[in-house]
């Protein structure tokens, strides 16, 4: 057990994640603006600190700035001026710490393998990235990161002061998007909050209006899912292979077997009936386009996603044309939250002192983070006339320009800067949304993540078996009367209630021990 | 004895005498152990409960531990069982096909034609299955697929969701391997048939022998050795399937997998959420032990039958 809440610990230096852009600010606007106004004067303060500890930067044998190797994951191919951005953020971190960083460009498919295969066959990595739910979990799984416990209360204060109290307000809406002119015509309500109902009117009338090729709700791939775009499932960390608890675990802490829920079933007959009625491609679950290729090639108008402010803004650019989002419950902070994206150091790295150091400045200098998100000033972006707003230089546009970070990881979301067509609206708006958010929106388990590697063989069998068939049951294309039974079956038979069973044990001792 | 003493010199002189030859095969040797008999080593992964931060060799021992998910799928009968019989049918099917094919080609007068065809033949297996995939997917898609909609709808059927239906499953992937393999079989045959002395069929022919005749007496003896050494390369690769053909063609759909999972798209499936090398490298050992033992027994029966013809 020991060991487990060591993890969890980690877990919450998951503080340091960002997962999405409403990772927000810090309490309040005002934090804000004393961060970037006086940055100077903050970094300044770093480096008293750091000076009480008796440690100015990093010291090496030789004076020289010591070299963290970092990874960098990106999406499609990478841009050319990587070379820049380093040197840039060189110049600013070994003034400051004495530590230079070299990128490592990862295929963002191939990071976990790459950075797995780094560490087995020692090669220098001092920062790697878990990333997604599972990403993070792996990582640990293998044994292959270093719990940050101490580090982070060595240094981690400021990184807390920006980023930390702010994470428990990360919170994510799941529902739709959908194009508003389709809304409008249709008759589809994006004020408030709707149902199952609400939504099989529009198709309906959507239908009628398109009757041939026209499938109004866009889901495709073999890993498709719904179920949890209807209902606020948290995963506590792991995979729905070890089950969820509902409501946010306001209503016990009870780890269910999801896929035996009723609302599960029900869920799955309402899909089985859209898809005959038409509503759902017969083609779901074996097309690879993306969900929002389907909607601009003209064939449906609505596709599950996370809805949150910025997610609807960057849609509707993508689209050409308005976008809205469609909401089927309200706000959550679910414990996946702290996995997104977690910054960790491999057990391989030679110096984690100066590796966290390096992230710590990663977190608290305003320019270190806009360098690594947007480039540099006047080559790839210029300020415009509103507070904290970029656009890309005359004639060049995301396509052409020279650096980005389309993967929107790293450091201190809150001392980004953001992109037109957002105004400097957003930011009180982010402000406002992060605030607004109660204590019933929130899981009363942030910081859990259950560790799958004592279930391992069950969790591979069980995972085999969801692949089997859930993206067909969620896509309606099979009849649940039919097969529901034969799933539940399956997944006993490979073991998912031993899964359950494992993490609700953890969850149990997790709860102990945060009293 | 004195036969012994015999011997013995005679055995130091053969040595001797083949040193050079010995040392001409050193390269390739090198090549072989560096390439296929170190990284052998990495057995031993799959018997250990692996920790990075003790490294490869110090992680401790967990005997079985990392097999026993293969068998933990209520369908790990089925899943042997399509691994097992595909193979069969691709053994079986390839050797008839890739012969008879060959020696079509061997007929063909002409070489532009026989280069034409020979090339219109191997194309397919130039391919990645990604490709071959889409042209599967654009013949059988429910909604835009050519089969739904220029064969069925004229003939006024209704349309069929193929990936939805199981059944036509074997069928398709069977046609399917054959149509991208083939190519590549026959090239194997059809270097052996040419190098046949066009003057056993010369004489048969004098003597007033048949197409099939000679085929039957000349033909398929002279192969005889290929194809058994063919059958035994594959019978070593009885466990294992071709990841491409049985994931990228039914487009991982779950409905499908009571006819289209074989051992290595489990394996994928189950592992693709915890990426585990432990787990994955005992896989590799349970298809390479098994596939060992296969090619003992086959060579053990084809020695008896006829021992000149055994690969060892």
């Amino acid at each position: 057990m020991m060991k487990k809440s060591r993890w969890a610990a980690l877990a919450l230096a998951g503080i340091l994640v960002c997962g999405t852009i409403l990772t927000g600010c810090g309490d309040n606007g005002g934090n804000n603006d004393a961060g970037g106004q006086n940055n100077s004067s903050e970094t300044g303060g770093a480096g008293n600190s750091a000076e009480n500890d008796g440690n100015a930067g990093v010291e090496t044998p030789d004076g020289e700035p010591y070299e963290v190797v970092m990874s960098f994951p990106y999406y499609g191919t990478l841009k050319p001026d990587l070379q820049m951005i380093e040197d840039a953020m060189n110049e600013i971190s070994v003034a400051e710490i004495n530590v230079k960083m070299t990128m490592l460009p990862l295929a963002m498919n191939e990071v976990l393998t790459q950075q797995s295969l780094m560490i087995s066959s020692n090669e220098k990595l001092d920062l790697m990235l878990g990333m997604r739910q599972s990403g993070f979990l792996e990582l640990i799984n293998k044994k292959m990161a270093i719990p940050l416990d101490e580090l982070f209360e060595k240094y981690g204060k400021e990184i807390e002061e920006i980023q930390g109290v702010s994470m428990e307000k990360m919170a994510r809406i799941r529902g739709f998007i959908a194009l508003k002119s389709a809304c409008d015509a249709y008759g589809l309500d994006y004020e408030n909050e709707i149902g199952y109902e609400e939504m099989e009117a529009a198709f309906a009338k959507a239908k009628e209006a398109n009757p041939e090729g026209y499938y109004p709700l866009a889901i495709a791939g073999s890993n498709l899912t719904t179920f949890e775009y209807f209902y606020n499932v948290d995963l506590l960390g792991a995979d729905i292979a070890c089950g969820g608890i509902f409501d946010n675990g306001h209503a016990g802490s009870e780890i269910r077997n999801i896929f035996a829920t009723d609302e599960y079933m029900e869920h799955c007959r309402k899909m089985h009936e859209w898809y005959e009625k038409g509503y759902i491609s017969p083609d779901a679950t074996t097309r690879s386009e993306m969900m929002q290729d389907l909607i601009k090639n003209g064939t449906a108008f609505i596709y599950p996603s996370w809805t949150e402010l910025d997610m609807v803004s960057r849609q509707s650019r993508g689209f050409g044309e308005d976008a809205v989002a469609i909401t089927t419950q309200g706000k959550s902070v679910n414990t996946g939250v702290y996995q997104g994206q977690c910054w960790m150091i491999p057990v391989t790295c030679e110096n984690p002192d100066a590796a966290f150091q390096y992230l710590k400045l990663l977190y608290t200098n305003e320019d270190m983070i806009n360098i690594l998100y947007y480039g540099i000033e006047g080559t790839h972006y210029v300020l415009t006339d509103q507070d904290r707003i970029i656009q890309y230089p005359e004639g060049i546009d995301g396509t052409s320009v020279g650096w980005s970070n389309a993967l929107g990881l790293f450091g201190a979301i809150a001392k980004r800067y953001e992109m037109v067509p957002l105004t400097s609206d957003y930011f009180t708006m982010r402000d406002e949304f992060n605030n607004s958010i109660t204590d019933a929106e929130k899981s009363p388990y942030l910081g859990y993540a259950f560790n799958t590697e004592t279930v391992k063989t069950e969790y591979a069998a069980v995972t085999d078996v969801i692949t089997q068939y859930r993206a067909s049951l969620e896509s309606g294309s099979v009849d649940p009367e039919v097969v529901m039974p034969e799933f539940l079956n399956a997944l006993e038979a490979a073991g998912i209630n031993t899964c359950i069973e494992a993490n609700q044990k953890s969850l149990n001792e997790w709860i102990e021990a945060q009293k | 004895m004195s036969k012994v003493k015999v011997k013995q010199p005679r055995k130091k002189i053969r040595w001797a005498r083949y040193i050079p030859i010995y040392f001409l095969a050193l390269p390739g040797m090198i090549y072989l152990i560096i390439n296929n008999y170190l990284p052998m080593f990495g057995i031993v992964i799959a018997f250990k409960d692996l920790d990075f931060r003790k490294g490869l060799l110090k992680s401790d021992w967990c005997g079985f531990e990392n097999f026993k998910y293969l068998f933990r799928s209520k369908d790990a009968l089925i899943i042997t069982r399509n691994t097992v019989l595909y193979n069969v049918v691709f053994i079986i099917f390839g050797v008839i096909l890739g012969i008879t094919v060959a020696i079509l080609l061997n007929e063909v007068r002409g070489r532009l034609k026989v280069k034409f065809f020979q090339s219109v033949i191997l194309i397919p297996y130039l391919m990645s299955w990604v490709v071959v995939s889409y042209l599967v997917y654009a013949v059988f898609s429910a909604e835009v697929g050519f089969v739904n909609n220029s064969i069925l709808k004229p003939m006024g059927s209704e349309p069929i969701s193929w990936y939805m239906e199981p059944k036509y499953w074997p069928a398709i992937l069977i046609f399917v391997h054959f149509w991208k393999s083939l190519g590549f079989t026959m090239v194997i045959y059809y270097s052996n048939l040419i190098g046949i002395s066009p003057e056993y069929y010369e004489a048969a022919k004098i003597d007033g022998a048949t197409k099939w005749q000679q085929i039957k007496s000349i033909t398929l003896p002279l192969l005889k050795p290929t194809i058994i050494t063919l059958t035994i390369l594959n019978l070593g690769r009885i466990f294992s399937s071709d990841f491409g053909l049985f994931y990228q063609i039914p487009r991982n759909s779950g409905v499908l997998y009571p006819t289209t999972r074989t051992l290595d798209v489990y394996v994928y499936n189950a592992l693709m959420k915890n990426n585990d090398f432990a787990m994955s490298s005992a896989a590799s050992v349970y298809q390479a032990v098994v596939g060992f033992i296969f090619i003992l027994v086959a060579n053990g029966i084809i020695r008896k039958m006829s021992e000149e013809n055994a690969l060892f």
